[in-house]
């Protein structure tokens, strides 16, 4: 069930749990099951939500800003999310 | 829309209406909840649920408002059991009015919620909180603008100051009454998914019961809805509902039709209310965000607040408590048996050495529950503990848990009870059941007295680093149990998605609330049961005969000495061990029954009966025993099965007993 952390940019998107910390960017598409993507969505995480990654350390979950709130999201949860990067700052 | 301000007539009909009080996390919803029905509430579950069900009644102009709480959702899809929950209420009981809690500061996320209320055909009031916050960090927002843009009335309020909370009332009563009559303005599906969903809807308006809003169950259709797709199963012609999957497998985008439909709507509505665009202000929630949530400085400070929490009750709460005990317990009980003289009748024992040692017990303990309660409370509500369960969400991810288990594991500390039910703030699943097994690991304001007790009379000096090693024990058997019952215990491992909310100045109402909650449960649960017990304890310990050793306890000592021998036991120690079961402060007590002599021979002659190593084996068997009995009672009503509170039980006697062995021989090489 488990699906390995992977780095490799697959047209252009990238897992959330691997962009750098103050990055902004565009969610694209998830990889999940109808459960994940209700959660996902209600918090509103859809496909083409921008979002800037706030912290990003170590092992711990990733911390967003998303719709005028800050979003905790556990790391497994963040590598299920795919993301187009838009700039670094 | 019309809405009269001043044209309505208050009903003098004198019914009561029946009304939801709905809204995402972190908006304030109990803090108006609980400004709106004082005392006037009930807290229990949801039938046959570990989710608590908050009800309450409101007087208003005559009128009986019926006030039920629903959990705090950001959405309400089938796949969490609150949300399924706030549907089920909805649909089932049809409120006349719900009112949606938004916070203004986070105006999308309430506003979504409202999206998905709205198509439910029940009249909603939206009650706009936290304008002050959203203005700090500079987001304007007119309610009147809002309201004519949904269709919906929108009243500002102030859960905090009570600001508004009389004309939401009055809006509810209105709508209610049908004094109000609205058409809100409903979120669409996508454009390119507009026509299937005429298409699904006109096949579905036929044959469904009037109950379920045709425009609800296709939207909830496309959103491929679990418990939506049965109730057409049972409803609906099998070759319609044949029909309607056709349609929906050619367009496996539909879930997204919806859920960009609804936000679009919300979007819409924001740039409506919101006068001026959000600058981004860098707010001290950022600023301590940055710290807090930091990987080693977040762990420090973590720590640091910890600390000092539990230091604030060590000074505190022990000189209280003792005095407490002094006064309440010794005083009362010498001066009863004064008062007896020499013939003390049995009721008079009873009294003197059952019913006050056991009612004073428990008084004793309230002062450091309230204060470490409080404590924890504050960190609650000023936001803290999201960035404490953040920063501990990779550790706890070991344990089969997530970052928010931190909270009711440590409310343990203070009592297992409100531990226990403290689990109600994860969502109902394998998280919360993990965390209802596993907080009677965390050593309770009770295990720590007998360890307080006893570690001085055995290690003198050395009793603080011996009662430090012995929580760090529980700890660590916390986390191998954790780790053990992650592996085996089936279902889907959950994870981590939480909103972190704006820090921000605690509500002293809703901490008082909290804490009042908090401690009623561990009164009413425990007092019961311990007063009683100790009553039990007391006749079981004096009869037949009279004779502490050859009691009723004393020959339960004798059965259980085989095994107790092994871990350096006596009877005496094994029975006292038993009787902790009961409330973990009666081993002092029962040992000092069995022991005879009066209070200040007892530290002699504890000393001069055991070793320290026998000592050191049964302070450990102490701190990992089988919970007391409230708990269990607890763990068994909030997980709805015994079996649960059997396993627990089997675990913490198979570890308690192990690391009985291992202390017991490893001392005996050490100190001889």
């Amino acid at each position: 069930m488990q699906r390995k952390n992977s780095n490799v940019v697959q047209n252009g998107l990238v897992p959330l749990n691997t962009v750098g910390e103050g990055t902004d960017v565009v969610i694209r598409s998830f990889d999940g099951g109808h459960a994940f993507l209700a959660r996902i969505a209600a918090l509103g995480l859809i496909p083409g939500s921008e979002v800037r990654v706030l912290a990003n350390r170590g092992r711990g979950p990733v911390l967003l800003h998303a719709r005028d709130t800050r979003v905790a999201v556990g790391r497994g949860m963040a590598n299920k999310i795919l993301v187009e990067l838009k700039s670094a700052s | 829309m019309a809405t009269p301000e001043s044209g309505h007539q208050l009903g003098t009909v004198s019914d009561s209406i029946t009304v939801a009080l709905a809204g995402p996390p972190n908006v304030g919803k109990s803090t108006i909840f609980n400004a709106l029905t004082g005392l006037r509430q009930r807290v229990g579950n949801w039938p046959g649920k570990t989710v608590e069900r908050k009800e309450g009644v409101v007087e208003f102009g005559g009128r009986t408002i019926h006030l039920v709480d629903l959990p705090g959702t950001y959405a309400l899809t089938a796949h969490s059991v609150e949300e399924e929950i706030a549907r089920e209420f909805l649909l089932g009981e049809r409120p006349r009015v719900i009112i949606a809690v938004v916070n203004a500061a986070a105006l999308e996320r309430g506003l979504y919620l409202v999206s998905e209320l709205l198509l439910l055909g029940i009249p909603v009031v939206v009650a706009l909180n936290m304008t002050d916050v959203a203005e700090a960090i500079g987001v304007d927002i007119e309610p009147d603008v809002l309201q004519a843009a949904m269709s919906v009335p929108v009243v500002p309020v102030c859960g905090t100051g009570r600001l508004g909370l009389d004309r939401l009332l009055q809006r509810v009563v209105e709508v209610a009454d049908g004094c109000v009559q609205s058409a809100p303005r409903l979120p669409q599906v996508r454009p390119d998914h507009r026509q299937v969903y005429d298409q699904i809807i006109q096949l579905i308006r036929k044959h469904l019961r009037a109950e379920y809003p045709a425009e609800w169950v296709t939207m909830k259709l496309f959103e491929a809805d679990p418990r939506v797709t049965e109730l057409l199963q049972q409803q609906l012609p099998p070759e319609t509902v044949e029909s309607i999957r056709a349609i929906l497998q050619r367009h496996d985008d539909a879930f997204w039709a919806v859920v960009s439909g609804r936000y679009e709507w919300v979007g819409r509505m924001v740039r409506a209310a919101v006068k001026r665009p959000r600058t981004r202000v860098i707010g001290w929630t950022e600023r301590a965000d940055e710290w807090l949530t930091h990987p080693v400085w977040g762990m420090l400070a973590l720590g640091l607040i910890l600390g000092v929490v539990f230091l604030l009750t060590a000074w505190v709460g022990k000189p209280l408590q003792e005095l407490l005990d002094e006064s309440l317990v010794t005083r009362t009980a010498s001066a009863l048996r004064a008062a007896f003289g020499d013939s003390v009748p049995w009721w008079g024992q009873l009294l003197v050495e059952g019913v006050i040692p056991g009612v004073g017990t428990v008084a004793s303990f309230l002062p450091i529950m309230l204060i470490f309660f409080t404590a924890l409370a504050v960190l609650e509500d000023a936001g803290y503990m999201a960035r404490a369960a953040f920063v501990m969400d990779r550790f706890m991810h070991v344990l089969g848990l997530h970052g928010r288990s931190f909270l009711p594991l440590m409310l343990g500390f203070g009592c297992n009870v409100p531990a226990v039910l403290g689990a109600r703030v994860l969502e109902a699943g394998r998280a919360q059941l993990l965390t209802i097994l596993l907080a009677p690991f965390v050593p309770c304001t009770a295990r720590l007295a007998v360890i307080t007790v006893l570690a001085p009379i055995f290690f003198g000096f050395w009793a603080p680093l011996v009662a430090f090693g012995l929580v760090a024990i529980a700890l660590v058997c916390l986390a191998i149990a954790g780790w053990l019952l992650n592996r085996f215990m089936p279902g889907q491992r959950s994870v981590l998605i939480m909103e972190l909310p704006l820090y921000h100045k605690p509500d002293l109402s809703t901490v008082a609330r909290a804490v009042y909650d908090q401690v009623l449960a561990f009164l009413r649960k425990a007092a019961t049961v311990i007063v009683v017990m100790s009553v039990v304890v007391w006749y079981a310990s004096t009869y037949p005969g009279g004779d502490p050793g050859t009691s009723y306890l004393a020959r339960l000592g004798h059965a259980l000495a085989p095994a107790a021998k092994l871990i350096g036991f006596d009877s005496r120690l094994a029975v006292a061990v038993m009787s902790s079961v009961i409330a973990k402060e009666n081993a002092i007590s029962t040992l000092a029954i069995l022991l005879g002599g009066d209070q200040r021979t007892f530290a002699d002659g504890i000393r001069a009966i055991y070793s320290p190593a026998s000592g050191l084996s049964f302070l450990v068997v102490m701190t990992l025993f089988v919970p007391c009995l409230p708990t269990m009672v607890t763990m068994w009503k909030e997980t709805g099965s015994i079996n649960w509170v059997l396993l627990s039980a089997a675990i913490m006697v198979t570890m308690s007993f192990a690391a009985g062995l291992s202390a017991f021989h490893l001392a005996n090489i050490f100190f001889r």
